[in-house]
C-alpha cells in the first residue's frame, strides 16, 4: 500500500511541475466559463441561470480531460518510453500502478472542480449544490465510469501521439455533442440521438440534476448506465493492460 | 531461475533480481532522490539506498530531474534503482553504452564494487574489452546460438582466435587465400592477419610461397588474438558454412 501512496504523491507532484498541463487542466475550463459567461451570463436559460447549467457541465468535462489526458495519455507515454517496463521488473503489481494513477487523477480533478465552483460563485452567484451528498456521489460514480474507460481506450494506442489524438477526438466529440457547451435542443434530431451514446451525456445530466433539481435517486437510469460503463471498462482495462509495446 | 519459475512465481523472483534496461527512462520530471525513494518502497526488505548514493556518487544529483542529467548519470541512477534491494542476481543490459571512455571506466569500477557485495551480475555487451576486463565468465552468443562459454583467459587460449600477423607491401589477400591451410585473411594497410587450423604449417607455406616469388615480409608473429578476433572468427565460420 505504501508504494501506491508514494507513487500517487509523486505523480501529483510531477503533474504540477508541468506548467502546460496545469494550464489546460485548471485554467482552461475557467477561461471557457468566463467566455461563455460574457456571452450569455446575464440571460436565464429556461428555469436555470447560466452558471447553474455551465459550471456542473464543465466539471463533467473536466472528468473527461483528467481521465483522457492526465491518466490515459500519460500512461501511454510511460508505456512507450519504458517506464512501465522498468516497473515490470520490480515486485510492483500492475493494479497498484493503476490505483496510484486513479488516486492522482481524483486529486487533480477535485482541485479543478473546486476551482470552477468557486469561480462560479464569485462571478455568477452560483449556489453550492442543492443535494451536495448526491452531487459528490454522482462525481464518484462518474470517475468510476470514466477513469477506467479512458485508460482502456488509450491503452489501445501505439504511442503517446496516437493516444493524445484519440483523447482529443473523444474530448471534442463529447464537448460538442453531450450538451456540455451547446444546448442539445439546438441540434438536429439525429445528433440528439448520437449524444445519448456518449457517456459524458449521462455525467452531465446527473451533475446538473443533483446540483439544481433533485437527489441522485431521481436519476436511476444515468447511475445505472455509468456504473455499467465502469464495470465493463475495469474488466477491459485490466484484461488488456500491457507493460510495453513489444 | 534461483529455483523459481519465472512465468508462475514472477513476483517472488522480482524481489530477488534486479534489471537495468538499455533504454534508460524513468519519469522525466522525477527527481533522483524521489526515484530512489519510490523504488525502495516496492521491496519488502531494507533498502541500501544510502550506500548506493555513496558508491555511485549520486549525492550532487539528488535534487536534479531525471531528464536534466547526462547519459552517464542516467545510467548510474538506473543502476542504483536496479540494486536497491541487494538482488542476488543482477541483469545489466549494455551498461556502458553511449558513455565516454572516462564515464565507462567509472561505470566499470562501480560494477566491480557491486560484485564485491556478492551479487551475481549478468552483463550483455557489444564491447569485447568490457567483457574481458569485467567478467569472470564470458558467453559468446551469435545468431541466438551459444558459441562459447569460458573465462576470458581460457577463451583467449582458444586456438580459433590465434592468427599469424605480418606486414608486406607486395602481397595481396588473394595471394594468401590460395596458400595451403589458410581459412581467412584480414587485410589492413600492408598488414595481414591470417587464420588457419594449423598455424605452424601455414606459416611454413607462406614463407615458401614468398621465398619462391621473392616477396619480402616483415614483423612476422604468432598472435593470440583478442575476444574481438574470436567473435569475428565464429561469425565468419558461420557464414562460410
Amino acid at each position: 500500500m505504501n508504494a501506491v501512496i508514494k507513487l500517487a504523491q509523486l505523480e501529483t507532484k510531477m503533474f504540477f511541475r508541468d506548467r502546460l498541463s496545469v494550464f489546460w487542466t485548471f485554467l482552461f475550463p475557467v477561461v471557457m466559463i468566463w467566455l461563455f459567461g460574457s456571452m450569455f451570463g446575464d440571460n436565464p436559460m429556461g428555469n436555470f441561470t447560466f452558471a447553474e447549467l455551465f459550471v456542473p457541465s464543465w466539471i463533467g468535462v473536466n472528468i473527461v480531460t483528467t481521465s483522457f489526458f492526465t491518466l490515459g495519455t500519460v500512461l501511454a507515454g510511460y508505456r512507450e518510453t519504458g517506464v512501465l517496463r522498468r516497473y515490470q521488473s520490480t515486485p510492483l503489481a500492475s493494479w497498484k500502478i493503476l490505483a496510484a494513477h486513479t488516486v492522482q487523477g481524483t486529486v487533480i480533478f477535485a482541485i479543478s472542480a473546486v476551482l470552477l465552483m468557486v469561480f462560479g460563485m464569485l462571478m455568477y452567484d452560483l449556489h453550492i449544490p442543492e443535494y451536495i451528498g448526491s452531487t459528490l456521489l454522482a462525481l464518484l460514480i462518474s470517475i468510476l465510469a470514466f477513469f477506467p474507460f479512458a485508460l482502456f481506450i488509450t491503452s489501445l494506442a501505439k504511442n503517446t501521439q496516437s493516444a493524445a489524438a484519440i483523447s482529443s477526438l473523444f474530448l471534442n466529440l463529447m464537448l460538442f455533442l453531450s450538451g456540455a457547451t451547446f444546448p442539445l435542443e439546438m441540434m438536429p434530431t439525429v445528433l440528439q440521438y448520437v449524444s445519448k451514446v456518449l457517456p459524458l451525456y449521462y455525467v452531465i445530466e446527473l451533475l446538473r440534476g443533483t446540483w439544481n433539481a433533485g437527489p441522485i435517486t431521481d436519476y436511476g437510469m444515468e447511475v445505472g448506465i455509468l456504473l455499467s460503463i465502469g464495470v465493463v471498462s475495469v474488466i477491459l482495462a485490466s484484461r488488456f493492460f500491457r507493460w510495453s509495446d513489444k | 531461475m534461483l529455483g523459481l519459475n519465472p512465468s508462475r512465481q514472477l513476483k517472488q523472483l522480482n524481489h530477488r533480481i534486479g534489471v537495468q534496461f538499455q533504454a534508460t527512462s524513468i519519469q522525466k520530471k522525477m527527481k533522483v532522490k524521489e526515484a530512489l525513494d519510490l523504488f525502495s518502497s516496492f521491496y519488502e526488505g531494507p533498502s541500501q539506498k544510502d550506500e548506493l548514493i555513496k558508491i555511485l556518487g549520486l549525492e550532487e544529483k539528488l535534487n536534479s530531474h531525471f531528464n536534466d542529467v547526462s547519459g552517464g548519470w542516467k545510467q548510474r541512477v538506473t543502476l542504483a534503482l536496479a540494486t536497491l534491494h541487494k538482488p542476488e542476481l543482477l541483469f545489466l543490459d549494455e551498461p556502458s553504452m553511449g558513455l565516454d571512455p572516462h564515464a565507462r571506466r567509472e561505470m566499470w569500477s562501480m560494477i566491480r564494487m557491486l560484485r564485491e557485495q556478492g551479487s551475481t551480475i549478468v552483463i550483455t555487451t557489444h564491447y569485447m574489452e568490457e567483457a574481458e576486463k569485467l567478467c569472470d565468465r564470458v558467453a559468446m552468443i551469435y545468431g541466438g546460438e551459444l558459441k562459447a562459454v569460458d573465462t576470458p583467459k581460457e577463451l583467449l587460449n582458444n586456438n580459433a582466435a590465434h592468427y599469424l600477423g605480418f606486414e608486406s607491401e607486395q602481397l595481396t589477400e588473394d595471394d594468401l587465400l590460395i596458400v595451403n591451410g589458410v581459412t581467412r585473411v584480414e587485410q589492413g594497410h600492408h598488414t595481414f592477419k591470417v587464420f588457419s587450423d594449423d598455424l605452424q604449417k601455414t606459416a611454413y607455406h607462406i614463407f615458401s610461397h614468398c621465398h619462391e616469388r621473392n616477396i619480402p615480409i616483415h614483423n612476422f608473429k604468432f598472435e593470440k588474438g583478442s575476444l574481438d578476433d574470436l567473435f569475428v572468427q565464429y561469425l565468419k565460420k558461420e557464414h562460410a558454412e
